[in-house]
């Protein structure tokens, strides 16, 4: 358990994304873009690892072992077919200036009005759940940091008094003061890109380099110590 | 190099890892064995990932376009 002070004092640190933001922006003014650079374009693509996934992901490894992983795989196998089928989408949405993939399938199918509103609705209805478990992941998160472990982390009050509405509702202003106001495909958000970019790299180093080497001795050192816990143990074997 | 031989070695790629990322060639790596310390199965599925991510900047890098 970590004092509420400490974990919401930390979390200001997340402020220098702005700062990386406003120089990736500011450097593509000036036509030195910063992310046009396979490295930092390849990190940016871990935004795929969100809020969630410190749940999802980490708690299926600790139930099912190596089966977490097949969920990064897929993604790697379609982004080989990437250059022939994405930069077929980039090139129709820049020609005919579309910015969502419910105009997207309306322009394939002759404009059609009806079927873009269908396609809307379904990407709505689908995305909300999702949306709301990172929202959850986000508040639960910080009950596992700040409650003592012998309390329940979800609590049963009113929906009033649950915070995770009030992180919605910060995410929503900062939605609508950054970027989402106007949208143009000509648009490029390189700023954002390297804020995503930057925080994989703390991602990278801070809980990947620092866990495995900094904490235990080594990948060896961890399996090994895994393998000395007879519930590990049985997820090491396929 | 013309481009639509990048285009064919992408699609090689993608149906030569699908099939080294499924059954039965992962069942290859089966055994409980130690590789440097480490499991085998996980060693060869990340190291198998780390191989696609290389062989897929290799072959964009060399396309020509």
């Amino acid at each position: 358990m970590l004092p509420a002070t400490l974990v919401v004092g930390a979390s200001f640190a997340y402020l220098l994304l702005f700062a990386v933001a406003s120089l990736g922006d500011r450097r593509a003014l000036q036509g030195r873009s910063l992310i046009g650079n396979a490295w930092v374009y390849a990190l940016s693509m871990a935004v795929y690892c969100t809020a969630w996934t410190y749940f999802g992901s980490v708690g299926r490894a600790a139930t099912a072992g190596i089966w977490f992983l097949p969920i990064y795989l897929g993604p790697t196998l379609a982004m080989v077919l990437a250059w022939l089928v994405v930069r077929k989408m980039v090139r129709i949405s820049k020609s005919y200036r579309i910015t969502s993939i419910a105009d997207f399938i309306g322009s394939r199918y002759g404009k059609s009005p009806l079927l873009a509103g269908l396609v809307t609705l379904i990407t709505v209805v689908g995305i909300i759940p999702y949306v709301a478990l990172q929202l959850k992941a986000v508040s639960v998160g910080y009950a596992v940091m700040t409650k003592p472990l012998s309390e329940p982390i979800a609590g049963q009050g009113h929906w009033s008094g649950d915070i995770t509405l009030y992180f919605a509702l910060a995410l929503a202003a900062f939605s609508v003061v950054f970027g989402a106001r106007r949208i143009d495909s000509s648009e490029r958000h390189e700023g954002m890109v390297a804020a995503i970019a930057f925080e994989s790299l703390v991602k990278l180093l801070a809980v990947g380099l620092f866990v495995t080497y900094g904490l235990f001795d080594g990948m060896a050192d961890l399996f090994a110590r895994a393998g000395a816990v007879p519930e590990l143990a049985a997820l090491l074997v396929i | 190099m013309h481009k639509t031989h990048g285009n064919q070695r992408l699609l090689a790629l993608f149906f030569a890892a699908l099939m080294a990322l499924n059954y039965p060639p992962l069942s290859l790596w089966n055994p409980h064995v130690m590789v440097f310390g480490l499991p085998l199965f996980p060693t060869a599925l990340f190291s198998l990932w780390a191989a696609l991510i290389a062989t897929m900047a290799w072959v964009l890098e060399n396309a020509g376009d």
